[in-house]
């Protein structure tokens, strides 16, 4: 290929400086032969956009009061235990004023319908919509970087259309968003490609659904935030605690609601039988990643520490595993 | 009457225009979730051509040969007018010589056809030897259908490259405008309605855009040079078409000024102004532009003479004409240099074609590190395939399955593979994976090669199986946690399972393969994260 360009290029150098030997047809076969070559060479040497882009600092989290730690609501109603809870909190208000560029970040990793409890429960997501826009949120933004084919996964799981008709704008990752993100040294994660979008954001609302899985035990919150990682995001998968940590500590999510409505047992994170599902009918919704996920954890019948990303989450001080001594309001709708 | 001539030449161009859109919107459409309203196989199954030469090739009656029967009815009674009013290719060259005489009626005097030549009879030549090959098993229509050279042409290089074109220049914008919100919003709906969400890539797309670069070229040449010399399918309706109902009456003309002989664009008028119904493709030129009127299509009864109905050129109208028709064109009246030979510029244009057609594809795709395993080594087929040496011959490789793969697994395979399996659609497992909810390359495929399976069934058909590398599987070989492929497995019950072990002093979990769950889908070896060789990879059943 570096042969034929200079041979091109050095044709066409001799047609310009005159030399009487390049007849018309010699040049315009170069010519053709360059146009066909650069065509070639467009699909080899497009440069990785994110090196050339800038880099995005940690997101800071916007200080909120809530009357209590974490917020359970029990009930029937997806929509309704998730206005309840949030209500619980404070109300949306304040989490969301008005004019805000909200990002609603749900599971909508898998090629799943809702009842395999492998993705967030689109009524969770219209329900958190509807009260972002009522608080007064300017666009409300909801993605995920999926992990099967994304066109299937927002269609079948159910979010795209529950999102879209709540009013929020629903749309797919563009690659050229994704920008190294710089932790802070000493992280695991040192530089990697996060989502311009839920880090440039007013409000960052992180809907995980609780789920079975077999490196990490649970993926819960922390666990969620991996869908607006750019990049190889296997290679996250060692040492995954740290770096689950290091993400939370980035993306500093304003509100963490947790869909329990079904959680999966077994097989996860896909899932994929009914009969690993269970209708435990919870929405969690609190201001503390690691709490909601601590008390998420229980619902498994597993210790809060146990699950790595929790244990880590609070050695760093990023919040609180101890789920007796918090402040957790339990309401019914 | 004569208005109503003229006018008809104007419906067979939209009809012609027509044909290309619809099987442009059916190609663009042949996508999750094949919204469509017609099927994509839509056109293979009108096409006799493909139909017959795989039924026979397979010893199989497909359900395409009842559509493929009715248009070789309508052949019988009109003549090849699938081929001047249908064939969304034939409607392609004729637009390339209606810009050609555009741009060069300008500069140059129009040259006259010679005689009908026998270089018309290589189409028979070759449908021949297809034929013949079909007896005896092997399938060798589809390098050469023209609907399939279409399909697949604008599937693995026109699409991908206005799609791709379109989203790089939409991304570009985007980026050089800071991400206006409703640009950002225009994007979102293109890529959903009109794009691809990540634009498709195949390989071998410049191959394959030769083949269709080469018959446009020809066209250039000769007017519709590929449907008069060398269409196999043309062949298979000209056969039929001998004496059809629907002929040219000219028998009123008295001059023979030669006026259709030079517009005919399939070369179908003799010097003695008799035609070859089996050339004509009833584009109604000669009727139509008739200068003295004389020409026309009537319906004859097989035997014997009376007209039944027909078309009818300006009937004798403006008689001033008749003294002045001659001049434009020259010498009308004396006949042409008879059928001859081959010349030799026509030999020249075959052995071009020949080379065009026999170039390897020896494009490999830059990578920073080469993995020893390519993704097309597997060898594995699309889910529902048939068994290997019945796949590949009943595969006519119009590439709807891979157009609507979401994932773009599935690739042409490469000539490495043998010539006989080349573009056979393979998974490429270092570029996708096997959608586990997903069954739509069984459901465009116009021949049954890959069957149309439902959800369930597709999801326990076996594709393949992986085994894991110990020398390249993160735990195995470094002993560090991973589990990427365990996450991503799609089976209910996990075919990949793990066990705990101590690997370089660390308590790992371990994961191994439950061959009687993994359906070879390849998730895994997609991806898992080691580079460049991974730690599992997908081999087909029989090679395990």
């Amino acid at each position: 290929m570096m042969r034929l360009l200079k041979n091109i290029s050095d044709r066409i150098t001799t047609r310009i400086s005159g030399s009487p030997a390049t007849s018309r047809r010699e040049f315009l076969g170069a010519l053709a032969a360059a146009l066909g070559a650069a065509a070639l060479a467009r699909s080899s040497v497009s440069p990785s956009r994110a090196e050339a882009a800038q880099k995005l600092p940690p997101r800071k989290k916007r200080a909120v009061k809530t009357p209590c730690d974490l917020a359970v609501a029990r009930g029937s109603s997806p929509a309704a235990m998730t206005r309840k809870a949030i209500e619980a909190l404070g109300g949306m208000g304040q989490f969301v004023r008005p004019g805000d560029t909200v990002v609603i970040k749900p599971n909508i990793g898998w090629n799943r319908t809702p009842e395999y409890a492998a993705t967030t429960n689109p009524e969770i997501v219209a329900a958190l919509v509807k009260l972002c826009l009522a608080a007064g949120a300017k666009r409300v933004k909801v993605f995920d970087r999926t992990c099967n084919e994304a066109g299937m996964c927002y269609a079948n799981s159910g979010i795209s259309d529950a999102a879209k008709k709540a009013g929020a704008s629903v749309f797919h990752v563009i690659d050229s968003k994704f920008l190294p993100g710089m932790f802070p040294a000493g992280s695991a994660m040192k530089s990697w490609p996060v989502y311009a979008d839920a880090v440039q954001c007013d409000c960052l609302i992180n809907v995980p659904v609780a789920k079975h899985h077999s490196r990490t035990g649970l993926t819960l919150s922390m666990k969620n935030l991996m869908g607006v990682c750019g990049g190889n995001r296997g290679m996250i998968h060692i040492n995954i605690d740290e770096k689950l940590a290091d993400l939370t500590g980035f993306f500093n999510p304003e509100l963490t609601v947790i869909d329990a409505y079904r959680i999966l047992l077994a097989h996860g994170p896909s899932g994929g039988r009914l009969r690993d599902v269970k209708p435990t009918k919870i929405v969690i919704a609190g201001t503390d990643p690691v709490l909601a996920d601590a008390y998420a954890a229980t619902l498994f019948g597993m210790k809060p520490r146990d699950v790595g990303a929790v244990r880590v989450g609070e050695e760093r001080g990023l919040g609180s595993a101890d789920i007796t001594r918090s402040k957790i309001r339990t309401v019914t709708a | 009457m004569a208005v109503a001539v003229k006018h008809l030449l104007k419906v067979r161009r939209a009809v012609q225009c027509l044909s290309v859109f619809l099987l442009v919107y059916m190609i663009w459409n042949t996508r999750f979730p094949l919204s469509g309203f017609i099927n994509p196989e839509f056109y293979f199954l009108i096409d006799p051509f493909a139909m017959i030469v795989t039924s026979v090739a397979e010893r199989v009656l497909l359900s395409g040969l009842v559509y493929s029967a009715i248009v070789l009815a309508g052949t019988i009674i009109l003549g090849r007018a699938f081929c001047g009013w249908i064939c969304p290719l034939g409607a392609l060259l004729d637009f390339l010589s209606w810009l050609r005489s555009l741009i060069l009626g300008l500069f140059r005097k129009k040259e006259r056809e010679p005689a009908p030549l026998r270089l018309r009879y290589v189409k028979y030549a070759i449908l021949s030897a297809v034929f013949a090959l079909a007896v005896a098993g092997i399938q060798a229509a589809w390098p050469i259908d023209p609907i399939t050279i279409f399909v697949r042409t604008f599937s693995f290089t026109i699409h991908p490259f206005v799609s791709g074109s379109v989203d790089s220049g939409m991304v570009k914008l985007l980026e050089a405008s800071g991400y206006p919100e409703w640009l950002e919003s225009l994007y979102s709906w293109l890529r959903e309605w009109f794009l691809s969400l990540s634009t498709p890539r195949f390989t071998h797309s410049e191959t394959i855009v030769l083949f269709f670069v080469g018959i446009l070229i020809l066209s250039l040449v000769r007017r519709r040079f590929w449907c008069r010399h060398l269409c196999p399918l043309g062949a298979i309706l000209a056969l039929v078409s001998r004496r059809p109902l629907l002929r040219r009456d000219s028998d009123a003309c008295e001059t023979n000024c030669g006026v259709c002989r030079d517009l005919c664009r399939m070369n179908a008028i003799k010097p003695d102004n008799s035609y070859l119904p089996e050339e004509c493709v009833v584009c109604l030129d000669c009727a139509a532009l008739c200068p003295a009127g004389k020409s026309s299509f009537v319906f004859k009864k097989p035997w014997g003479q009376s007209n039944l109905l027909g078309v009818r050129s300006k009937a004798g109208c403006q008689s001033n004409i008749q003294g002045s028709e001659q001049q434009p064109w020259g010498q009308s009246k004396t006949a042409h240099k008879g059928e001859k030979g081959l010349h030799s510029r026509q030999q020249f244009i075959i052995m071009l074609w020949g080379l065009l057609t026999s170039i390897p594809a020896f494009a490999a795709r830059p990578e920073a590190r080469t993995p020893r395993r390519t993704g097309t080594q597997s060898g594995l087929r699309p889910p529902g395939a048939l068994p290997e040496e019945e796949f590949i011959q009943r595969c006519i490789r119009c590439g709807n399955c891979m157009k609507v793969c979401p994932t773009n697994v599935l690739q042409p395979a490469p000539l490495r593979r043998g010539p006989a399996g080349a573009w056979a659609p393979v998974m490429d497992v270092r570029l996708g994976y096997c959608e586990y909810n997903c069954n739509l390359c069984g459901s465009v495929c116009p021949t049954g090669a890959i069957r149309p399976l439902t959800l369930k069934q597709k999801q326990q058909f076996k594709i393949g199986i992986a085994i894991f590398d110990p020398n390249t599987c993160l735990p195995y070989a470094k002993g560090e946690d991973c589990l990427v492929c365990e996450e991503h497995c799609p089976v209910p019950d996990k075919a990949i399972k793990f066990r705990r072990a101590i690997v370089k002093g660390k308590i790992v979990k371990l994961p191994y393969v439950v061959a009687g769950l993994c359906i070879g889908c390849a998730i895994c070896e997609c991806r898992c994260p080691v580079e460049p060789d991974r730690g599992i990879i997908t081999i087909r059943t029989g090679d395990a």
